[in-house]
């Protein structure tokens, strides 16, 4: 075992790891942060995506140790309490959310594509969920609520100038 | 396979020095040590048990190999440099844009953010027997990759051939670096030194790369060609995540002469070259570079594709590289 210390959705942890588990399984099993989804675990499906300082990553093909200082946000930390973030409401209001399995991976992809840039256009919004792997909905509903959230954005900035 | 069968240790030394001192360490107790990079090859192969180390020392803590210099006629890339970072650096897309290509055509955005250049040209060779989950492979014999004695894509090679494994070549960026002229930084137990980045691939796809265990790929220096053209073309059934099922790199240098690289058909990239004559690009120069490519390649069934397609496809994308090319010579 060894210590791991970092940061997840602004919260510190110190945690004594195993040296080969990945950064997946420590957010679920030992911090029971179970949003963030186990699919193929080899890096195919993108469910694990989680951000590691700013950028989308995938969990399960990083050993916790890998993280030792970084600052992490999972699905749990995008929603500011009961405020849900504006990717999130659009994924609602789309119908963009079936199963669920892969909605947390899409939001924090969803969410790390708009912050840089939220008038992306077709070709940006499909690069960005190209690699997460949603069996129900045919992406179409997704894509929409991409397109609908970065809307939202753009009015919640103009507003707020 | 939510963990690695074979627990490992895992150390991220911060500077060279703790590195080798972590190195002499593992030899000294005999513990087999494998390196990682952004891990995002390493650890599908840690959880498929192709790869069984007792540690895993990730490179990751190595900040100084992590930047990307102008260095007169040449720019100078650390190792560690993501491959997202490589896509969006302003000298990058400014003297090296097939390469930004490359790049970006590797895996999805979420691998890109993670994997690094130095991985990417380090990539292990891939084989449709071999890179498939421990129950499939049980149903085989053991390969000579994994120590057995059989390869299942060429069932008559035997101990003693030339070349033993097929496992493809499938690095996307290292078809343009090769292109230009790219030499590696490399350091060891031994000291460092530089060489031709075509000197680090080597014929068999067991022992695919001439860097030795316990040596590290520090920076990768790529000369700016003076008034060239370049492109990057990749077949692939997918957009995202899938290894080249073939990839072309073609440069185009001042004085008109034409270049080649291919990836992911045969178990190293292979280049190949066109000299102008009369002043203009002949259908001879192309049709001399689609035969040579077709010659180096050893396709088998191996691939998505069948292997005719992919046999056919090797002139259609060289050809589709080209014009490219052509096309932005003329604008």
């Amino acid at each position: 075992m060894k210590l791991l210390n970092l940061t997840i959705n602004g919260r510190k942890h110190t945690k004594a790891v195993s040296p080969s588990m990945t950064l997946l399984d420590f957010l679920r099993e030992e911090l029971n942060l179970t949003g963030t989804k186990n699919g193929c675990d080899k890096g195919a499906c993108g469910c694990c995506s989680v951000m590691i300082d700013d950028k989308p990553m995938l969990s399960c093909l990083l050993p916790a140790l890998e993280a030792e200082g970084a600052a992490i946000t999972t699905i749990e930390g995008i929603a500011k309490g009961n405020a849900l973030h504006p990717v999130q409401e659009a994924m609602i209001e789309m119908g963009a959310i079936q199963c669920g399995f892969c909605t947390p991976a899409m939001v924090i992809n969803g969410v790390h594509m708009l912050a840089k840039n939220n008038n992306p256009d077709d070709d940006e919004v499909k690069e960005c969920i190209s690699a997460t792997v949603c069996r129900c909905t045919g992406y179409n509903s997704i894509e929409k609520a991409l397109h609908l959230a970065a809307s939202k954005m753009r009015r919640a900035a103009h507003d707020g100038s | 396979m939510t963990a690695p069968k074979k627990d490992f240790d895992f150390a991220r030394p911060k500077t060279i020095e703790q590195l080798y001192n972590l190195v002499q360490e593992c030899q000294h107790e005999g513990r087999q040590f494998i390196f990682s990079a952004g891990g995002t090859d390493i650890m599908p192969n840690l959880k498929s048990e192709i790869l069984s180390p007792d540690i895993v020392i990730s490179l990751t803590g190595l900040r100084a190999l992590n930047n990307i210099e102008k260095q007169g006629d040449h720019i100078i890339i650390g190792a560690l440099t993501s491959l997202s970072e490589l896509c969006s650096n302003n000298n990058i897309q400014k003297y090296l844009p097939a390469l930004a290509r490359a790049a970006h055509k590797v895996a999805s955005p979420q691998i890109r953010n993670r994997a690094t250049i130095g991985g990417n040209i380090m990539v292990e060779n891939r084989c449709s027997y071999i890179n498939q989950s421990p129950i499939n492979r049980e149903s085989h014999s053991p390969c000579f990759k994994i120590g057995g004695d059989v390869c299942h894509l060429v069932k008559s090679a035997k101990r003693g051939d030339d070349i033993l494994c097929q496992a493809r070549f499938v690095s996307d960026t290292a078809p343009l670096l090769l292109l230009q002229n790219s030499t590696v930084n490399i350091i060891g137990p031994a000291g460092s030194k530089e060489i031709k980045l075509a000197d680090l691939y080597l014929n068999d796809g067991i022992e695919s790369k001439s860097l030795m265990h316990g040596e590290i790929i520090t920076h990768i220096k790529v000369e700016i060609t003076e008034n060239s053209l370049s492109h990057y073309e990749k077949l692939t059934i997918r957009n995202a995540l899938d290894f080249p099922s073939l990839g072309v790199a073609a440069l185009r240098r001042g004085n008109g002469d034409i270049s080649v690289a291919l990836t992911g058909l045969n178990t190293r990239p292979g280049v190949f070259h066109a000299k102008l004559e009369n002043h203009e690009t002949s259908d001879d120069m192309i049709v001399d570079i689609c035969r040579k490519a077709n010659d180096f390649t050893v396709t088998y069934q191996q691939d998505f594709f069948p292997r005719g397609y992919r046999k056919n496809m090797i002139s259609v994308f060289i050809r589709r590289a080209i014009n490219k090319i052509l096309e932005g010579a003329k604008s």
